[in-house]
């Protein structure tokens, strides 16, 4: 070594600087590799809040359709005002991803970054009423809303109904895709997409899931967060005000029977008929909203129904018949249940006559935009329908019976005076209670150019073949009046004029069309009437309080109807008496107002509204739900 | 370059300080500058504005300007690495800053004429002073030794002489050192010490570079003791301190974010330039104007004056592309007329209004919400206008079909809208076709950010009025609106400096001839009818008198001729606007009167003022009516806004009695004014006005030919 360094002394050594190209290459690489890498992340990526809507409504809105394009709008502007981040529609940057890739709505969204995908689909139902100049189009939706992560195998799935309704098609579908329906989409789907599996640890977890998301970002979601928690304890505090009703309304009974409850207590329905499935119910429920704004509990209404419910402690449905806008009035029954009517509202824009079969068909017997139908009572087969029409507001009631092609098969007026109601007796044989003109107070309408009326002897002189009267129901007195609708000219025979002191109201035939039964009262005070057609007896039963609503039990034995006994405040309870008369027995006793009784289709058990304040919105809505009672001890 | 600059980098530099210097302040002056293209140039409601954001509003030579800091200072930077030689270094650098310059200058001017001027944070920033700072700097340094001692003193005199140029030239409004002599004047009038203490500061950062200037002069007695002397690093540091302090002063008190971060950015950048531009003067100038010391290897001179050439050249042919970029839009139209139609008109107001209103809508709810039935509203809404384009004029469909495309667009940009309505007037005046569509962009600033809203007017078109100016191509459009908008405008006419014609408003005319013709017919006649002004005091009184009765004469005279006379002074107006474009020389008379004013309404104000004082020149019109318009303005108004300010300051210039002081508008003035008019004849008032013109603007009014006019 020595030798070496010794021979190169005297030499000037080369210098030669180390190459840096190695190093500035390797540098590069590392840059350029960790720049690609950060484009490739930050173009893959998907923003954690990003939420892409795409509901088809009749197309989807990016290929035209404009109610999915309003449904999708509203639905953004509920979640950016809850703090997710929305994939904006109006973008045509974003309008074009979507037609690009029209069929895989999961590749759109991680196209444009978003992390959700709110899809499905919205199934349309448009009925076409033939009201007012044009017709009036009311359009149902069920809808199928899926909600997906964009690396979830399978979306969640939530169904939401609506509806709405218009003269021109396409604006019920705009006013459809309004409001209440993207409400309460938004309902369904902030709760989903809050306590997504991605999400909720994110939100709600600690250790690494929560050091996962940035406080910032995390709370931008604060307020969808509370919405949840808020709108999760709204409803759990509603339900269980309503389970705390139903409990208390059992504590509540002190009545000899026990009172079964069929139902959640938080519906408005209202008691139609029996049958072998359970009982017959109008329903007007409203569903349960909590207001991502102001967090207050609202409710939607739902369409109004009638509807089969078995008589379990729900109140399970077991077969909707009809579904619709409104019901107008109470709608009847036949005592088998087989043929029910009812008067639709179609939007205020017009009324009907509706018959409806077993098996759901209806069919409308009269449509009209005037008129007003109540108390629509199908005769016991169901072949006929009886039923009061007024022409208009002020006009007077005129009773009318069609047959089951909506034929005319009878019609009166009510002469000045009032009908006080009606029954079937069989198919052809109507009961009617008409009290005149001159018991109300007020003249007989003229009917003749003399001003001339005839005063007696009118269906006397009607069945000795003569000219009918000019007034059909021409009694001095209330009076039932049987009408034999078979013949053409229809001639009312009197079978009980109602004598003075005594007062009839509610008229309610037995099965079997030989006894009629009537609230009312005598000279002894309340009391049920039970009318024997063919004898033309009445028999008074007196009772503890005034009456409402008789209802003769299948065999006829046995009279239900709701009453107010004295001394027991203003609750109407459920009474029960023999037809032939005899002590009355009161098989309810609670504070809340009982009323409407039906017996069970086998008769043992009476069926009836249970009605009161809604714990939830007090003074604000009523609740009616249906309860039952044995009839035996 | 740097190949061609450094042919004799063999050579090598020695020991340089000053290179050295250069050399590190090359790389770091040269980021700052650059920082003057990405710092935000506004901050709107604590969000910063971008060039990104602008970068589509801006023509090309806009949009080179407002990229000139950063070419220059990246160019810099990297000559910092490649050039050699600190002198050539040094040539570059002040090459680089220079062409920037130019840049910026032309490219303001440019951009004057489009929509969106440049940013005043680049177009408009104070070269000049900052220049005497570094001047001072390099002087200072430059006559510590004995070598560039002359050179020194030199420089620090020009930068003497450079400041006194600048506070003393009141360029377009109030010269500096009277904003400065104001600012100070007021001190007593503040009631607080810490007010009189912040009136002393900002007056001090108004003269500084002054004051700098001055304290160089030091050097001229004593030379300085090194090469970095203290006034040296005062004049490249001192200001950024002094501008420093402010910001750390508000820091606490102001909402922090963008606004600090863009102050702070700021004053890097006016530091880099200072310190950039000192070093390479003292480099340059000690290479260039004195001879290499006896110990000097070489005379380095000659490959720096080769490396000047280049230099120059390359600034010269930069500035040269910008120039041809920068040429103001060409004026003028050929336009053959065909008659309106119902089918046209039906397009043009409903059809074409439907979409653009729709188009309104989607822009702004896609912005603020999600806007998905809004845009598929225009989609449907552009449709319905190209199929509606196609069957009335197929030639049309094109057109209108990229406008609807193009416009679907959230980032459109002011320019781009304007293209593609220009691209459907011009489609429109291919086929002949009597319409307009004037479009307009309303910028609203606020929650972040400056939204803009596109609009536009639709116009049927009566007539062309074709005019040759000394040579040039002029026109003006005689239109009655037609897209039904509300509300009548409160404008004759309007000039766009962007557009190829003025606008002349018929149904608005005719309301003002009524006007003039119920004033002519009143008893006593009066020329505010209709007006809505009431004179403000007797002498007032007098005027409103005085030009009742010439407006009666007037009046009297054109007989059934009124509307086409009223017509020709709208006419003369706009078609003035359209000369001057929007750059005309400040008028004396408005530089003195509006020193105290804003900005903006000095330059309204100075170029309505040639309008107005134009329209009394028209040869097919009465100069009195066009005179009637002044005082209408002028009569009963405070003197505050821009119109009553511009009548009462061109009757004064018309006449030379006051009419407008600080403490509002003079009566006597105005009715000595009207009453001097009044008593010239229609030639003399014309020869009156192209007086006072030359007076104000230096130069002659430009003969007009009125060539011929297009009806349908």
């Amino acid at each position: 070594m020595k030798d070496t360094d010794i021979a190169g002394m005297g030499e000037e050594p080369e210098y030669r600087p180390r190459s840096k190209a190695p190093l500035a290459i390797a540098l590069l690489v590392v840059l350029l590799g960790g720049g690609g890498w950060f484009a490739w992340k930050a173009m893959t990526t998907t923003d954690p809040f990003r939420v892409l809507v795409a509901i088809d409504f009749e197309g989807q809105w990016f290929e035209g359709s404009k109610p999915a394009a309003r449904l999708v709008d509203d639905l953004n502007s509920q979640l950016e005002g809850l703090g997710f981040d929305v994939v904006r529609g109006g973008d045509p940057a974003v309008l074009a991803v979507l037609e690009d890739n029209a069929g895989d709505l999961l590749a759109a969204a991680r196209k444009l970054k978003a992390s959700y995908l709110i899809g499905g689909r919205v199934a349309v139902e448009r009925v076409q009423h033939e009201v007012a100049d044009g017709g009036y189009t009311e359009v149902r939706a069920n809808a199928g809303i899926e909600l997906q992560h964009v690396d979830d195998a399978t979306p969640a799935k939530m169904a939401i109904q609506s509806w709405s309704g218009a003269r021109d098609p396409e604006r019920a579908l705009m006013l459809l895709a309004d409001g209440v329906f993207a409400r309460k989409i938004g309902a369904a789907v902030v709760p989903a997409l809050v306590d997504h599996p991605t999400l909720a640890p994110k939100l709600r977890g600690d250790g690494a899931d929560k050091k996962a998301m940035d406080a910032k970002t995390t709370a931008k979601l604060r307020k969808a967060e509370a919405y949840v928690q808020a709108r999760g304890q709204a409803l759990s505090t509603a339900a269980k005000a309503y389970a705390a009703f139903r409990l208390r309304r059992l504590e509540d009974e002190k009545g000899p029977r026990p009172v079964s409850y069929h139902g959640t207590t938080a519906e408005e329905d209202g008691l139609i008929g029996t049958g072998p499935d359970g009982f017959l119910v109008k329903t007007a429920d409203e569903e349960l909203y909590v207001n991502p704004e102001s967090s207050q509990m609202r409710r939607l209404e739902a369409m109004e129904g009638l509807v089969w419910k078995r008589p379990d402690d729900q109140g399970t449905v077991v077969r909707p018949l009809w579904t619709g806008y409104n019901i107008y009035s109470y709608p009847g029954v036949t005592a088998d249940g087989g043929v029910a009517a009812l008067v639709e509202d179609l939007f205020g824009w017009a009324k009907t006559v509706t018959l409806i079969g077993r098996d759901g068909k209806f069919q409308r017997l009269r449509v009209d935009p005037k008129h007003r139908y109540s108390n629509l009572t199908p005769s016991p087969t169901g072949k006929a329908v009886a039923f009061y029409d007024r022409e208009c507001r002020r006009c007077e009631d005129t009773l009318v019976v069609l047959d089951a092609a909506g034929k005319p098969r009878f019609q009166a007026d009510r002469e000045g005076g009032r009908f006080e109601g009606y029954a079937w007796l069989d198919d052809d044989r109507l009961v009617v209670m008409h009290t005149p003109a001159t018991r109300l107070g007020g003249e007989p309408p003229v009917d003749d150019e003399e001003g001339e009326e005839e005063e007696d002897g009118g269906a006397e002189a009607a069945a000795a073949g003569d000219a009918p009267p000019t007034r059909m129901f021409d009694g001095v007195d209330q009076t039932i009046w049987l009408l034999d609708i078979r013949n053409s000219t229809v001639v009312p025979q009197s079978l009980y004029v109602v004598d003075e002191g005594q007062s009839l109201a509610w008229v309610r035939a037995s099965r079997d069309g030989g006894k009629v039964a009537f609230s009312g009262r005598n000279q002894d005070g309340p009391a049920i009437a039970v009318l024997d057609v063919e004898a033309r007896v009445m028999t008074f039963i007196p009772t503890p309080g005034p009456t409402e609503a008789p209802v003769f039990s299948p065999d006829g034995a046995s009279v239900a109807f709701n009453v107010w006994p004295r001394g027991q405040g203003r609750d109407a309870e459920i009474g029960l008496a023999p037809a032939a008369g005899g002590e009355v027995t009161v098989l309810t006793d609670n504070p809340h107002d009982d009323r409407y009784p039906h017996f069970s289709h086998d008769g043992q058990r009476i069926f009836f509204e249970s009605r009161g304040d809604d714990p939830n919105f007090p003074r604000k809505r009523n609740i009616s739900f249906i309860a039952s009672v044995a009839v035996a001890p | 370059m740097s190949e061609a600059l450094d042919d004799e980098a063999d050579a090598g530099p020695g020991y340089d300080p000053a290179g050295l210097r250069l050399r590190g302040r090359a790389r770091l002056g040269g980021v700052a500058v650059a920082l003057a293209t990405v710092l935000p140039y506004e901050v709107v409601d604590g969000q910063p504005q971008f060039l990104w954001h602008l970068a589509g509003e801006l023509g090309p030579a806009g949009l080179l300007a407002y990229l000139a800091p950063a070419l220059a200072g990246l160019g810099i930077v990297a000559a910092s690495f490649v050039v050699r030689r600190s002198a050539t270094l040094a040539l570059v650098v002040i090459g680089a800053l220079a062409a920037a310059g130019v840049l910026i200058h032309l490219g303001a001017d440019a951009s004057a004429w489009d929509l969106v001027a440049l940013p005043d944070a680049v177009g408009r920033s104070p070269l000049i002073p900052l220049l005497c700072l570094a001047l001072t700097a390099a002087g200072s340094s430059l006559t510590f030794a004995e070598r560039t001692r002359r050179a020194g003193q030199a420089v620090l005199i020009a930068a003497v002489v450079l400041a006194v140029g600048f506070y003393t030239w009141p360029g377009r409004g109030e010269a500096p050192i009277q904003a400065a002599v104001r600012l100070l004047g007021q001190v007593g009038d503040v009631p607080d010490w810490r007010f009189q203490l912040g009136f002393i500061i900002f007056a001090i950062i108004l003269l500084w570079p002054a004051l700098i200037s001055l304290i160089g002069l030091v050097h001229l007695k004593i030379p300085a003791p090194d090469d970095q002397p203290l006034v040296g690093i005062v004049a490249r540091y001192g200001l950024a301190a002094l501008l420093g302090m402010l910001v750390f002063r508000g820091i606490p008190g102001a909402a922090q974010g963008w606004g600090t971060f863009h102050a702070i950015g700021a004053i890097v950048c006016l530091t880099g330039l200072v310190s950039l531009t000192a070093g390479a003067l003292v480099v340059a100038i000690g290479t260039l104007a004195a001879p290499p010391g006896a110990d000097a290897e070489a005379d380095p001179r000659p490959a720096a004056r080769r490396a000047g050439v280049f230099v120059l050249a390359a600034v010269v042919l930069v500035s040269g592309a910008q120039w041809v970029l920068a040429r103001p839009p060409s004026k003028g139209v050929d336009w053959t007329l065909k008659a309106a139609t119902p089918a046209g008109d039906a397009l043009f107001s409903d059809t074409l209004m439907a979409w653009n209103r729709a188009r309104l809508r989607w822009d702004r709810q896609a912005r603020s919400a999600s806007g998905a039935e809004a845009l598929l509203a225009v989609k449907a809404a552009g449709r319905t206008l190209v199929d509606a384009a196609q069957a009335f004029d197929p030639s049309l469909a094109p057109a209108f079909e990229r406008l609807t495309r193009e416009s679907r667009d959230l980032g459109l940009a002011g320019r781009r809208w304007h293209r593609l309505v220009a691209d459907v007037n011009e489609a429109i005046r291919a086929a002949g076709q009597p319409y307009y569509l004037d479009p307009t962009v309303l910028t609203l600033r606020g929650d972040g950010e400056a939204r803009r809203h596109f609009r536009m007017r639709a116009y049927r078109v009566t007539r062309v009025r074709r005019f040759d100016v000394e040579g040039d191509a002029f026109a003006t459009l005689h239109v009655d609106r037609i897209d039904g908008g509300t509300g009548a405008s409160p404008l004759l006419g309007f000039s766009r400096d962007l557009q190829p014609f003025a606008i002349v408003l018929l149904p608005e005319i005719q309301s003002f001839q009524e006007e003039l013709a119920d004033g002519a017919a009143a008893d006593p006649p009066t020329c505010l009818a209709g007006s809505g002004s009431d004179p403000n005091d007797e002498a007032e009184e007098i005027a409103a008198d005085v030009c009742g009765k010439f407006l009666a004469k007037a009046v009297a005279e054109l007989g059934a001729g009124l509307p086409a006379a009223a017509a020709a002074v709208v006419d003369r107006h706009e078609l003035q606007h359209q000369i001057d474009g929007p750059v005309v020389p400040m008028a004396p008379l408005v530089a003195e009167r509006l020193a105290h004013r804003g900005e903006e309404v000095r330059e309204r104000v100075n170029r309505e003022l040639s309008a107005y004082l134009a329209q009394l020149t028209a040869d097919d019109a009465p100069p009195h009516l066009g005179a009637v318009q002044l005082a209408r303005l002028a009569i009963g108004s405070r003197g505050r806004r821009i119109y009553p300010i511009t009548g009462l300051l061109a009757l004064e210039a018309l006449t030379g009695h006051p009419t407008l002081l600080d403490s509002g508008p003079v009566g006597d003035g105005l009715a000595q004014a009207l009453s001097e008019i009044s008593a010239d004849s229609p030639d003399a008032l014309r020869a009156r006005a192209r007086a006072a013109w030359a007076r104000q603007y230096g130069a002659d009014l430009p003969a007009i030919v009125a060539q011929d006019v297009v009806s349908p």
